[in-house]
This record gives structure tokens, C-alpha cells and sequence, in this order.
């Protein structure tokens, strides 16, 4: 990235600081968080223990970083290293990446791009150029409306089974857009704060129904039919057994209508024409909710502030009160639309606060500042 | 929501757990003299207590009369006093595990009006029963009704016991987990806690602090004598510790595991990942942990195997850093470790470059 485009965003980042001071909330339990922000230009600074919340504004005013973290994790004292803080629990939390989802969409909107022969092609990276078969290959992971559209089911499944399964009041659950690709879910309780990384990975193969073992949801091949009806779970049970068999139930078939539920799910077990492993992996993708594993048993990890600038998106991790009419390349976009000028290699089609743009290759345009500090911090533009 | 705990404990649970607190109360102010002189065969029943304990593995049956009931609640703080008085970890250990058994025979074939207050009592765990899982769910499943889900437990407290369990049965995603809580079988509950039932035996002759006037007791002293008389001799252990050889934190947990202490999950994932990368093989490493003190050995072979790569997802487990033993109150450092960031590093050159000692 180019020093003018560099020292660009960092202007508008500093601005975005000092004109929303108030926007950007407290977080609980602000002595025992650990906070850190990373410098447009140098490392990554953790350790830092603020207790003065204002104060800590008035520093990324003044260091306009790129990016600004807090703790989930509660320390005796955050500013030592990690082995002597002291560690008093934590959020529980969750993260949400459309890029992990395998959508269809990737195929039409992602990049790549040779270092090599500057060749650009569509869809996923190749294992290597389709024209000059080198190694040498820069990525563009874009997301559109269908990938935050997916993330967002995704976050829905995974607060109806904190709701359900594990009792987590409404009000302790926090869901936010993270600013770029997905979402993140914070759950403050004190039933869960205690949790420690191995309990936390429970949690995490619970949610992603990892270790599920059929014989436990009723399933088993040693039994007869009529057994089997008797032992097939309903969907109005708890856990994975309801919720698989809620999966089941509703499989379309039209030569299984005349039949009850349980003998309908036995049916689908014992058919020839179904593959019935095919199935249940389908139902488990579409009933489980896809959380990055590492990020909720992970408990030295820093989470992105909330009301803070995401630095690959120049959107804002925003609180979503509503998350089913959560709009958020509308509620995120929180910079100025003062035009600003700027050089674009290429970019793919995509929309901010309802309007849309692109695609646009090799041109030099003035755009709404969202729009241009969007491409920047995608690396597909410069300030011209 | 948990149920409200009308339950009352009567002298029929005193003589079967008589660790219970009613007990205790029942003792305090009395003067110990009083039980080892009394008319009731108290000390000699506790002796019989240890020595069957000690080579059975598990107390003797309880005697149904009254008379006994009496003996058998009075004699178990005298037993554990004698225990504590051999001041031999092995014995201690092997009574506790005796003891625990009794109480998970009993655990078994208790009514379940009296379960979750005698958790709640003794390891303070908060359950309630669920009577009604079929009606609350609205399923007339087979799985429900013959598994007889009586208790539900927090999902915390849950986790925090299943996670060392080997089996499928036991993960989260396997079980029926509702509003935060896990349903559970009576043999399941018993399972789950059978661990800090010994502990909790285990720790209260720990703290047991004995008066020295009843050392000199006469008494006291011949039937001490007499249980040493017919005491086996603990195992010898399979590896050997010697000083200096394995870093503090491993050789502690070493130490803790051959004696039948509670060794915390981190202390035995750190002894089983620093002993495998150190060469010893899976057979070693499960030869540790000395079965006579009640580690199952299907449960220690699964989670060695599955530290070692050999089960679950194949998964090879690193040795835990310094920094991690230290979060997790495990880290036991002297100045031999120098500078080491993870035990692996203990007597490398480094670490001994930086206490200017030789390389051994």
C-alpha cells in the first residue's frame, strides 16, 4: 500500500475517533480487560491495561491504529504477560467467518492474482498459475450479501441453541457485526465465565455437532424395525436428538408422506434409494451452527472493540440489536461520504448504504468516502 | 430450575455416609477418649474397618442393626484418625478409595429423594431431579423412559467432571441437554462424581489434625500396631523419579499421581505429553498411574492414546509451555529451570548455561 494511502486512512481512522468519542461504549469489567491495538505502521501492542476509558479514546485519536482490541478473558492484571495476569475467567465467545461457510458465491466474486505474470482470475485460488504455473499468488477473499446473508443464519442457529440448550438469557448475549466477513457472538454470564479451554472446546463441538455419535440419537443398525421406532428420538426432545430428528421429519420425500414421523425417519435409516450418511452429514451442516473452533476455546485471544474500524473494510463493528433485519452494509457504514478520488486496479460489484458500485478495473473514479476507504482497505485501490 | 431440597437427612444416611456434617456435630465437644473407651467395640470396629479396607479395596457390608449402625457412624472418624496416624500416603489413599466404593455401592440403590442432598451436602455439586422429562418434553421416547433420566445437573458443573471421561457416552453433543442443565441416570450421576466422592474422603483425613496426647493412648497405640502388622507395602513405582531428572512441574505430578492424589487435568495432560516426547511409550505412561488406588485403567489408556495421536482426531499433543502450567496453578518452578519457556527445555543446554551448572 502506498504511503499517501496509507497515511489517508490513517487521517480518516484518527477522525473517526475523535468525532465518535461517545459512540464507542465502555465494555464491562474494564480493570480486568486486556487491551491492544495494532499501528498502521508497526507490531501489534496487547498488554495494555486502561483505566480510564476516555483516555484510552484520546490515545487512538492521537494513534489512529487500524485496528482496536479488548479481552474477553478477566485478569488480575491485564498488563503483565500472559502466564502472570492471572486469569479470573471470561465471555464466552464466538465467531462467525463467511469464508469458512463454502458458499457458492466465492466462485464468482473471489480473486487471485499472480505475483508472477500479473495474471487475475475468478473463483477460488488455484494450487498454482493457470498461466505460468509459479506458486506466487495473492488472494482477494471479497464477501457480498449472500456470504453476511449465510453468516447471519449462522449466528442465528447459534443463539437459539445458547437460548435453548444452554439456558443463556437473551440479555447476557451481545451479537455484533464483526466489521467485514461475519459476525461475533459474546456471552457474559457467570454460569459460563469460569469455563476453561478444554470445557470451552465441549462447547464449540456442541455447536458444531462434532463427536456425534448416531447410537446416542437413536440410530443403530443391529436393530430391528419395530425396535427402532421405539427407539428413534422426537423432535420435541432436547438437544441434537430433537433437532436431527426435526431435520428428518421434514426430508421431502413423496413416497414417504403416508407414514408417521418416527416411522418415516426409520424408513429413511433402512432405505436402499437413500444414502442415509449423506443425509445426516446434510442435516448436520444445516442444523449446526459453523463457529470458528479456535476462537471460543481460545481465552488469551483479543476481540475486536465494538464501535471500532475494521482495517479491512473501513466499516464498524456494530451491535445489532435486531439481528434478523441487521442490514450490515448499511448499519456498519458509520465515515462520511465526502468524494474522494482515487486509482482502482479492479474491484468486484458491491453496495454500501443501498447504492451500488462497480465493478470497476484500472480506473480512476471519486467515490463516497466509505466507498473509497472500502476499496483501500481491500488493497484493490490507492488515493490517486 | 433447581428443586427445593426438602429432604431430611436421618440416622439411617449418618451410619451410611458418615462423613456427612450431622456426624461431625454430633462429635464436636465430645472428647475423643469418650469413643475409643466407650462400651461400644468403636476402635475395634474401625480397626476391623481399615485392615478389611486395606486388603479388599472396599469396606465391609453394613451391619443392619441399630446397635451397629451406631458403631459403624462413630468408627469412621476413629478409622480415619488411625489412618491418618500411619502417616503412610499409600494406606491413606487405599482406605479412601475403600470408603469412596462403599459409598457408591450404597450411591446406587439409594432413593432419589435423598441423592441431590447428599451431593449437595458433601461436594456442595446443586442437582435436582427431573421427574417429569417425558411430560416436559412431550415424547414418549423408549431412549427417555428406560434410561430413566432422574437428575439434571448445571451444564458447568457437568463439564467440569465429564471432560476427563472417556467415552462418546459422555460428550456434550451425545447427551439431552435442556435450559442449561444435562440429564442424567443414577449410575451416570455416580460416575460422574465417584472421583470427588474419594477426594472429598481423601481430604478430609488430610485435614485431620490429630491430637498428640491420643498418640501416647495405649489404645490408640496397639491398634495402630496392629494395622502396620498386616498393612501391605505400597507398589514400587514403574518409573523411578530421580532428582533433578525430570523438571519440578513433571516430577511433582509424578509424585502426585503415584501417591493417589487429585492431580489436576493440567498436571496429568503435562506428565503424560513431557514422558511420551521424553520416549516413554503409551504401556509406560499408563503404568503410572497405579490402578490399586482407583485410576480405571480404561479411562487412563484412552487418555493417554488419545494425547498420543492414537485416538479422537489424531491429533498429536504438545508439551504445555511454562506460561501455560503457570495459568493453570501447576507450575512448581526452582531455580534449575532457569529460563526454560517449556518443560521439554529442563536440563538443556540453555536452561543449565543459564544456572552456570554442567550439562548432565
Amino acid at each position: 500500500m502506498e504511503e499517501k494511502t496509507v497515511n489517508f486512512l490513517k487521517q480518516t481512522f484518527s477522525e473517526y475517533y475523535k468525532q465518535n468519542k461517545s459512540r464507542i461504549s465502555e465494555p464491562s469489567r474494564i480493570h480486568e480487560r486486556e487491551f491492544g491495538y495494532w499501528p498502521f505502521d508497526g507490531f501489534m501492542q496487547r498488554h495494555l491495561s486502561v483505566t480510564s476509558f476516555s483516555s484510552f479514546i484520546d490515545e487512538l485519536v492521537l494513534k489512529a491504529p487500524k485496528g482496536v482490541y479488548a479481552s474477553c478473558s478477566y485478569y488480575d492484571d491485564p498488563s503483565l504477560p500472559m502466564e502472570d495476569k492471572g486469569w479470573n475467567g471470561g465471555d464466552l465467545a464466538f465467531d462467525i467467518d463467511c469464508d469458512d461457510l463454502e458458499l457458492k458465491c466465492k466462485q464468482e466474486h473471489d480473486r487471485w492474482l499472480c505475483r508472477d505474470c500479473k495474471k487475475v482470475g475468478i473463483g477460488l485460488r488455484p494450487k498454482a498459475c493457470t498461466k505460468c504455473k509459479e506458486n506466487k499468488i495473492t488472494v482477494l477473499n471479497w464477501s457480498c450479501t449472500i456470504c453476511l446473508d449465510a453468516a447471519k443464519e449462522e449466528i442465528i442457529k447459534l443463539n437459539d441453541i445458547l437460548m435453548n440448550d444452554f439456558g443463556i438469557n437473551k440479555k447476557e448475549i451481545s451479537i455484533f457485526f464483526s466489521g467485514n466477513k461475519g459476525y461475533h457472538l459474546t456471552v457474559e454470564s457467570s454460569m459460563y465465565e469460569k469455563l476453561d479451554k478444554h470445557e470451552r472446546r465441549e462447547i464449540v463441538n456442541y455447536v458444531l455437532a462434532k463427536e456425534l455419535d448416531l447410537k446416542y440419537m437413536g440410530f443403530d443398525k443391529k436393530t430391528n424395525f419395530k425396535d427402532l421406532l421405539l427407539r428413534l428420538p422426537q423432535s420435541t426432545e432436547p438437544g441434537w436428538r430433537g433437532r436431527l430428528m426435526e431435520f428428518f421429519e421434514n426430508y421431502d420425500d413423496s413416497s414417504l408422506t403416508n407414514f408417521s414421523k418416527t416411522e418415516k425417519v426409520a424408513r429413511i435409516y433402512n432405505s436402499k434409494n437413500i444414502r442415509f450418511s449423506k443425509l445426516f452429514e446434510d442435516g448436520i451442516k444445516k442444523v449446526r451452527s459453523t463457529i470458528d473452533p479456535l476462537v471460543t476455546s481460545d481465552t488469551s485471544r483479543i476481540f475486536r472493540l465494538p464501535n471500532s474500524l475494521h482495517e479491512k473494510s473501513g466499516l464498524c463493528k456494530t451491535l445489532c440489536n435486531s439481528i434478523d433485519s441487521f442490514d450490515p452494509y448499511t448499519q456498519s457504514v458509520v465515515l462520511d461520504n465526502e468524494p474522494i478520488k482515487i486509482n482502482i486496479s479492479f474491484c468486484p460489484k458491491f453496495a454500501l448504504k443501498g447504492v451500488s458500485y462497480g465493478p470497476y478495473k484500472n480506473q480512476t473514479l471519486s467515490l463516497p468516502k466509505y466507498a473509497g476507504v472500502y476499496l483501500m482497505s481491500n488493497k484493490l485501490a490507492q488515493v490517486a | 430450575m433447581i428443586d427445593i431440597l426438602n429432604y431430611i437427612i436421618g440416622e439411617d444416611d449418618e451410619s451410611k455416609y458418615p462423613f456427612l456434617p450431622e456426624v461431625g456435630k454430633q462429635m464436636t465437644g465430645r472428647n475423643i477418649q469418650d469413643f475409643l473407651n466407650s462400651e461400644l467395640p468403636i476402635l475395634e470396629n474401625a480397626k476391623d474397618r481399615i485392615i478389611y479396607s486395606l486388603k479388599n479395596g472396599t469396606s465391609p457390608e453394613l451391619d443392619e442393626t441399630i446397635e451397629m449402625k451406631t458403631i459403624s457412624k462413630y468408627s469412621f472418624p476413629i478409622a480415619m484418625l488411625l489412618i491418618k496416624s500411619t502417616n503412610q500416603s499409600y494406606l491413606i489413599s487405599r482406605f479412601a478409595l475403600a470408603e469412596s466404593r462403599r459409598v457408591e455401592e450404597i450411591l446406587h440403590n439409594e432413593n432419589p429423594d435423598v441423592i441431590p442432598q447428599i451431593f449437595k451436602t458433601i461436594l456442595n455439586v446443586k442437582l435436582s431431579q427431573s421427574k417429569n422429562i417425558n411430560e416436559e418434553f412431550n415424547v414418549t421416547s423408549d431412549f427417555l423412559v428406560k434410561n430413566r433420566f432422574k437428575y439434571k445437573i448445571s451444564l458447568s458443573d457437568y463439564l467440569s467432571r465429564s471432560i476427563s471421561l472417556p467415552k462418546n457416552q459422555w460428550r456434550l453433543v451425545n447427551r439431552s441437554v435442556s435450559s442449561g442443565y444435562v440429564f442424567l441416570t443414577q449410575d451416570e450421576l455416580i460416575t460422574l462424581l465417584r472421583e470427588e466422592i474419594y477426594q472429598m474422603i481423601r481430604s478430609k483425613i488430610e485435614e485431620l489434625k490429630i491430637p498428640p496426647a491420643l498418640l501416647e493412648d495405649e489404645s490408640m497405640k496397639s491398634t495402630l500396631e496392629q494395622i502396620l502388622k498386616v498393612a501391605p507395602r505400597p507398589p514400587k513405582a514403574k518409573i523411578q523419579v530421580f532428582s533433578g531428572e525430570y523438571p519440578p512441574c513433571v516430577a511433582k505430578a509424578i509424585e502426585m499421581i503415584q501417591k493417589g492424589d487429585q492431580v489436576p487435568h493440567s498436571g496429568k495432560f503435562l506428565m503424560t505429553t513431557f514422558l511420551l516426547r521424553a520416549g516413554k511409550t503409551v504401556e509406560d505412561v499408563i503404568d503410572m498411574y497405579p490402578t490399586n488406588l482407583g485410576f480405571n485403567q480404561n479411562i487412563t489408556r484412552y487418555q493417554v492414546e488419545h494425547i498420543a495421536g492414537l485416538k479422537g482426531g489424531g491429533t498429536k499433543y504438545d508439551v504445555p509451555s511454562c506460561s501455560t502450567m503457570k495459568m493453570k496453578d501447576f507450575c512448581y518452578k526452582t531455580d534449575a529451570c532457569g529460563t526454560i519457556k517449556n518443560p521439554l527445555q529442563f536440563n538443556s543446554k540453555t536452561a543449565v548455561k543459564k544456572n552456570g551448572r554442567k550439562n548432565s
